[in-house]
């Protein structure tokens, strides 16, 4: 894999304070679908398209991070030794692509679900984990409700912004919970398209990205969406997220398949891609 | 547009010859000489074609048949004739194809049509003009011998080139179908339309019918015309799950008697030119009994069975068992994968060699 992201990813997953991130956005899907190709595995439709560039490395932070201070702590020093500087203080940061030139720039975003009242972890505005006290937080994304359960564990190799060659792990969300996040954030843009809520540049990605990570699935995947889904049958944003996706892609014409069409570089299957998106929702 | 005409016999078109509406443009051609007048030794006639301040005569043949069998044959004889009569030869036929433009340009012989293609070969004109349509269509004794049924009997040749009567090809096409359970093949395929292909492989000079047999001649043309006339199966299908394993789905299909056969594309892996289908793709000819018995449901997520339901017997050709499963034929098999993409028509490529150097049966 060929991406100048790449090498400042290893540099965080090569140390092992990284433990409790876990990979998500654009450049999450990127690595998957790497590694897919790499493997040669049967996915859902074979011929799925190139996953989108970006400069944005978006992690959710494991709330057990909030819990166990000394690792949320290492994760904190682990961005200040790599040169990161604060953006928005606590959850986003940013550092040059190259030492040597000021533009464009990495950018790190936390994020974080929102915790049960039962795991004790304070949220303060959009901040989960005020008053840790490991100077980070993450941004509350109640989509993310199930982005902890069965990680995936990809393998990623290359060079580390060192020039030194590294294999490592890193984690990604289990398809039904990357999903549900995309599946939000491209509800989000398809109020914006409407006037109900602002516009943000380049939201229309996050359609085509709820294509691509269906696109990408594999039968065993698939087979255990029920069992991944089951604890969070009964909760309001699982089944308003269900909703969302029907008005997003709920027909061939709907308005969120149409820009998947326009943003994909090889044909698109919209019969398959709505009966898996259907059955990874419930239905 | 250009309308279809029917072929000019040799009355017609030695009367339009005569009145000048046999043109060649911007060469100008004058009958000088025909065949009624006797002057000309047995050939047509002899002409004159003018063009460029040149005007070579030429002795002609024509045909009312455009067969690569009739230009051959016209061909053959115009030589004899202008070796007699110290003139060019000349072949006029209601329409050359750019492999009979190119025959002819090897043999030098002068050749022209009726729909405005031709070769001139003269000391001092040259002139090669080709790609207008034919505006004329031949009766044909079948519509198409390489689609239907009556293909059977042209993909015969491929797995035997040779056959010492009609009747033993017949037998040897029946003797290789499957048929639907309790069908009897009385019906199939009659000595008549068995003559009829043979007629227009033998004009299409694919086969060669003599006293003793009928023989393959030239394989790759009939490769070739299979490939042209290919479609895809436009029956009924389904794509779904069954939760029976693949030795239960035949175990079941087989104890019902149901006809059904891997598809030519799904047999590849069998053949070892393309890894293994994901899916079971079946042939089959009652589609609703199938999926009852199969207990499949319908789905395009990770399915593992594909039945298309196909009643003509050209799948059930030449099909191989092997245990419990029955393979398309690598006939089917190289149809079903020249139709396909990039990677299929590779695949196909190793399986057109075998089928060239007749090696069919030995490949299951």
């Amino acid at each position: 894999m060929n991406d100048p992201l790449l090498p400042h990813l290893l540099d965080i997953i090569t140390d092992p304070a990284s433990e409790g991130l876990i990979l998500t956005g654009g450049f999450g899907i990127r690595i998957k679908q790497a590694s897919l190709r790499a493997t040669e595995a049967r996915t859902l439709i074979p011929v799925f398209p190139e996953a989108r560039a970006t400069q944005d490395l978006d992690f959710f932070l494991s709330l057990s991070l909030f819990v166990q201070k000394e690792r949320g702590t290492a994760v904190r020093a682990l961005f200040d030794r790599l040169q990161y500087t604060e953006y928005t203080p606590q959850y986003q940061f940013g550092k040059p692509f190259r030492s040597e030139n000021p533009e464009p720039k990495v950018k790190i975003d936390l994020l974080a679900r929102s915790p049960s009242p039962e795991e004790g972890i304070r949220v303060k505005g959009p901040r989960v984990g005020s008053g840790a006290g490991i100077e980070l937080h993450g941004r509350e994304t109640p989509e993310g409700f199930a982005v902890e359960e069965r990680l995936l564990a990809i393998p990623v190799s290359g060079a580390r912004s060192d020039g030194q060659e590294v294999t490592a792990q890193v984690l990604v969300p289990h398809p039904y919970a990357w999903i549900n996040l995309k599946v939000k954030a491209a509800h989000d843009w398809l109020r914006m398209e409407r006037g109900e809520i602002a516009r943000k540049p380049n939201s229309e990605k996050h359609a085509f990205d709820v294509y691509v990570l269906t696109a990408m699935l594999t039968e065993s995947e698939l087979e255990a969406m029920e069992e991944v889904r089951a604890p969070y049958w009964n909760t309001p944003i699982r089944s308003e997220i269900q909703n969302y996706a029907f008005d997003l892609f709920g027909s061939e014409q709907s308005q969120g398949f149409q820009t998947v069409v326009q943003q994909a570089n090889v044909p698109t299957d919209y019969a398959t891609f709505y009966e898996a998106l259907r059955s990874v929702l419930g239905s | 547009m250009t309308s279809i005409e029917k072929p000019w016999n040799e009355t017609e078109f030695s009367r339009r010859l005569q009145q000048g509406e046999v043109q060649f443009p911007p060469a100008q051609i004058r009958l000088i000489d025909a065949k009624e007048k006797g002057t000309c030794g047995g050939a047509d006639g002899v002409l004159e074609i003018a063009w460029q301040g040149e005007s070579p005569r030429f002795v002609y043949e024509y045909r009312a048949s455009s067969t690569p069998k009739a230009v051959e044959t016209a061909m053959l004889q115009v030589q004899r004739y202008a070796r007699q009569l110290n003139l060019l030869p000349l072949v006029i036929t209601p329409y050359l194809s750019e492999q009979a433009l190119r025959l002819l340009e090897a043999e030098e012989v002068s050749g022209i049509d009726l729909s405005g293609n031709g070769i001139l070969n003269a000391p001092g004109l040259a002139v090669w003009r080709s790609g207008r349509p034919n505006r004329f269509k031949e009766s044909q004794p079948l519509r198409n011998v390489y689609r239907g049924n009556i293909s059977l009997l042209t993909r015969a040749f491929l797995l035997q080139n040779e056959f010492s009567s009609l009747a033993a090809l017949r037998a040897f096409v029946l003797q290789r179908l499957l048929l639907p359970s309790g069908a009897t093949a009385e019906s199939l395929l009659t000595k008549g339309t068995v003559s009829k292909v043979v007629q227009v492989l033998d004009a299409e000079k694919i086969v060669l019918r003599d006293k003793e047999s009928v023989r393959l001649t030239s394989p790759q043309r009939l490769l070739e015309g299979l490939r042209t006339s290919a479609v895809r199966p436009r029956g009924r299908g389904i794509l779904g799950k069954t939760p029976l394993s693949a030795e239960e789905v035949w175990n079941r299909l087989n104890a019902r008697g149901i006809r059904a056969v891997v598809t030519g594309e799904g047999s590849a892996g069998r053949y070892r030119v393309l890894s293994g289908m994901d899916k079971l793709a079946l042939y089959v000819d009652h589609l609703e009994e199938v999926v009852d018995l199969l207990e499949v449901k319908e789905t395009r997520v990770f399915p593992n069975l594909q039945l298309i339901e196909e009643n003509s017997d050209v799948v059930y050709f030449d099909t191989r068992q092997e245990g419990l499963v029955r393979w398309a034929s690598p006939i089917q098999a190289w149809l079903e994968l020249s139709l396909g993409g990039p990677r299929e028509r590779e695949a196909a490529q190793s399986l057109e060699t075998a089928l060239l150097e007749g090696q069919a049966d030995s490949l299951l």
